[in-house]
């Protein structure tokens, strides 16, 4: 396979919408194509002469019809995809085909009307917004080999019909996330009690503890409510794992309750949420390292998780969305 | 959110199932009745989705009894337990 033009190869690393909106028109719709054979599609650059109202065509390696079709459109942060744009796509012969699926990515974002067309009709349009991009280059880079022979190292048997690059097949735990913007909704009795029940029911369930507050810490642990707050020296907990000490295996901790265990939290997680908008790096290696534990046989559990319940702090946060990440 | 994790998921290849909303805190008081019959099926109209048909009613001794207590709140997660378990 040729080698993809290399001045793409420094924005595919560090990508940023400024960055992407810096190229033409015509160069955002090659380095899109740059990024999708990234993620392990076979890419054709049609352009809209051929196929009306799309930039690009996406297959499986090895399968002929079209996965996918997409609108490229390199707009500034103040112009918005509008609704049009969308219906064009949606009317393209390319996607008309049943399992095809039509994307518009663009490095600005869609007004209301655009995200309503795309929900019209039995077939959604897939639109993906400039952030969106960046989080899904980002976890391309953390999936893919980073060289410019990605298919050819890749084997045809790695993707399934309709799912493609970075599909965990073989994840075995089930990953629920509980998660609300509110504080004091019940979610980490939630997580508690349906952990403890599911464990009664004899499946084997892990906690994983996001919230800095760490109620749900406390909740398996009474005894630490009477502690003062001594933060990190209570007992290894997800802080290390957020400050790339320990692996998220090393963390875990039985609790009383039997064939469940947990990956405890503390206050001092608060202080690693420096707020702000994505950070997709954080956020996806969580959701690929839960993924992994969900396949790893854990001592304390006497196995492989059934199920993995995540209790998320009350905000979108880094957490909040990282646990979002990770359920599947 | 939700139309954030429909998009990644046809991107990436992940299947992120929405499960549903679980009401909380409920008693059988006007705010949490208008609740049910009108604010959460307005929300899951707008937004897509369903939710369990448990409820979780507000019982603050949740916070430290053990998992199986005779008390309402800890028969509520039970339920609930069921439903997941034949939704899963």
């Amino acid at each position: 396979m040729s080698a993809e033009p290399s001045r793409f190869a420094d924005l595919f690393r560090n990508p940023s919408i400024d960055a992407m909106y810096a190229l033409s028109p015509k160069d955002f719709e090659h380095f899109i194509a740059y990024v999708l054979r990234r993620a392990g599609y076979m890419v054709k650059e049609v352009g809209p002469h051929f196929l009306r109202g799309l930039d690009l065509e996406m297959r499986l390696p090895g399968k002929s019809t079209i996965f996918g079709g997409v609108e490229c459109k390199r707009f500034a942060s103040n112009q918005l995809v509008t609704a049009p744009i969308v219906r064009g796509v949606r009317g393209a012969p390319a996607v008309d085909r049943r399992n095809a699926k039509p994307f518009v990515i663009t490095t600005s974002d869609f007004n209301e009307a655009a995200h309503k067309m795309a929900q019209v009709g039995n077939k959604p349009v897939y639109l993906i917004n400039g952030a969106q991009l960046v989080r899904y280059i980002t976890y391309i880079q953390g999936s893919r080999h980073d060289d410019d022979d990605v298919l050819t190292s890749i084997s045809p048997e790695y993707f399934s019909d309709n799912g493609l690059a970075g599909s965990d097949k073989g994840h075995t735990a089930k990953i629920l996330t509980v998660a609300n913007n509110k504080g004091g909704v019940g979610k980490t009795m939630t997580a508690y009690y349906l952990g403890a029940e599911l464990a009664r029911h004899g499946k084997r369930v892990l906690l994983i503890d996001l919230d800095g507050q760490a109620n749900l810490t406390e909740r398996c642990f009474p005894e630490l409510v009477s502690q003062p707050n001594d933060g990190i020296e209570r007992f290894p907990n997800i802080v290390q794992y957020f400050s790339r000490m320990w692996s998220l295996q090393d963390l875990i901790v039985s609790t009383k309750q039997e064939r469940m265990s947990i990956i405890p939290s503390d206050p001092f997680l608060s202080l690693r949420d420096l707020g702000g908008s994505g950070r997709p790096d954080i956020e996806l290696k969580f959701a690929r390292d839960v993924q992994d534990l969900g396949m790893q046989p854990i001592a304390a559990l006497g196995g492989s998780p059934d199920w993995i319940i995540i209790d998320t702090p009350p905000a979108m946060s880094v957490f909040t969305r990282a646990g979002l990440a990770a359920a599947g | 959110m939700l139309t954030t994790l429909q998009t990644m998921d046809a991107l990436s290849g992940i299947k992120t199932t929405f499960m549903g909303v679980l009401v909380t805190h409920w008693d059988n008081l006007k705010l949490s009745t208008d609740f049910e019959n009108i604010d959460l099926p307005r929300a899951l109209y707008d937004f897509g989705g369903s939710a369990f048909p448990s409820k979780i009613p507000f019982d603050n001794r949740l916070e430290t009894l053990e998992p199986g207590a005779d008390v309402k709140g800890a028969k509520a997660y039970e339920a609930l337990a069921e439903e997941v378990l034949q939704y899963a």
